[in-house]
């Protein structure tokens, strides 16, 4: 395996503040993402953007959701997980806060285990670290 | 827990929509699996849906592997779970690298 980098707690929790702040997407992305998560019976078929982007929002504020980084190559991408309406839902962007994805996962326990994924914390302690 | 119809019908989406992260396909993946394990179960018509989607992930396993190539090590992952042969979605990469044996596998039936 590629040797890893390591994100310190003062960069990891100001990534996540970016995001808390803005949510952004990759160039034209925002739109397929809702589609799919409308097609996927996700989200109610009359469901908007705003609103996708309000669900993300709660995710990435939950004081108990799972904060994990997740590698590929050296790259990290910062992911976290909360329950929402009985649903994982999962949130993950790159450390400059473009949004990968965000979408529910049905089988949590198949691959958050896996080496590619780093658990760090709780979302509240992690975000402990933009106060110090 | 997902029922039947609703490992199906995520299949069939998610294998007629190539815009999206390519980490969502191991989801994907991850879920052709368990239809593997409950294809007995399936009715006919669930069977033809699912062969559909096959053949669309196989017609198309250079554009799903690429997505997943820019997200994740599809390889290691495959590895991890020791994925046999037999869970052919799991070698998108073998499959996209293989472009003459695509065509023969999703090729329609001739009429007699």
């Amino acid at each position: 395996m590629e040797p890893r980098s390591k994100i310190d707690s003062f960069e990891l929790s100001q990534a996540i503040h970016r995001i808390q702040t803005q949510l952004r997407w990759k160039p034209g992305s925002a739109e397929w993402h809702l589609k799919q998560r409308i097609r996927r019976g996700h989200l109610p078929v009359t469901a908007t953007l705003s609103e996708y982007e309000a669900l993300i929002q709660t995710v990435v504020h939950g004081p108990t959701a799972l904060v994990y980084i997740f590698w590929h190559k050296d790259d990290p991408y910062i992911s976290i997980v909360d329950d929402i309406a009985d649903k994982h839902w999962l949130v993950m962007f790159a450390l400059s806060g473009v949004l990968e994805s965000a979408y529910i996962v049905e089988r949590p326990h198949l691959y958050l285990n896996k080496s590619d994924f780093e658990y760090v914390d709780l979302l509240a302690k992690v975000m402990s670290h933009d106060d110090e | 827990m997902m029922t039947n119809e609703e490992r199906i019908f995520a299949y069939e989406v998610d294998t007629d929509f190539l815009e999206i992260s390519g980490f969502e396909y191991i989801e994907m993946l991850y879920n052709r699996s368990e239809i593997a394990q409950i294809e007995n179960e399936l009715s006919d018509a669930q069977k033809a849906r699912l062969a559909q989607a096959d053949q669309r992930l196989l017609r198309d396993a250079h554009l799903f592997y690429a997505a997943i190539q820019s997200i994740a090590n599809l390889k290691r992952w495959r590895e991890q779970d020791n994925r046999p042969a037999e869970q052919w979605w799991w070698y998108l990469d073998v499959l996209a690298a293989a472009p003459l044996a695509a065509p023969q596998l999703v090729a329609e039936p001739v009429p007699a």
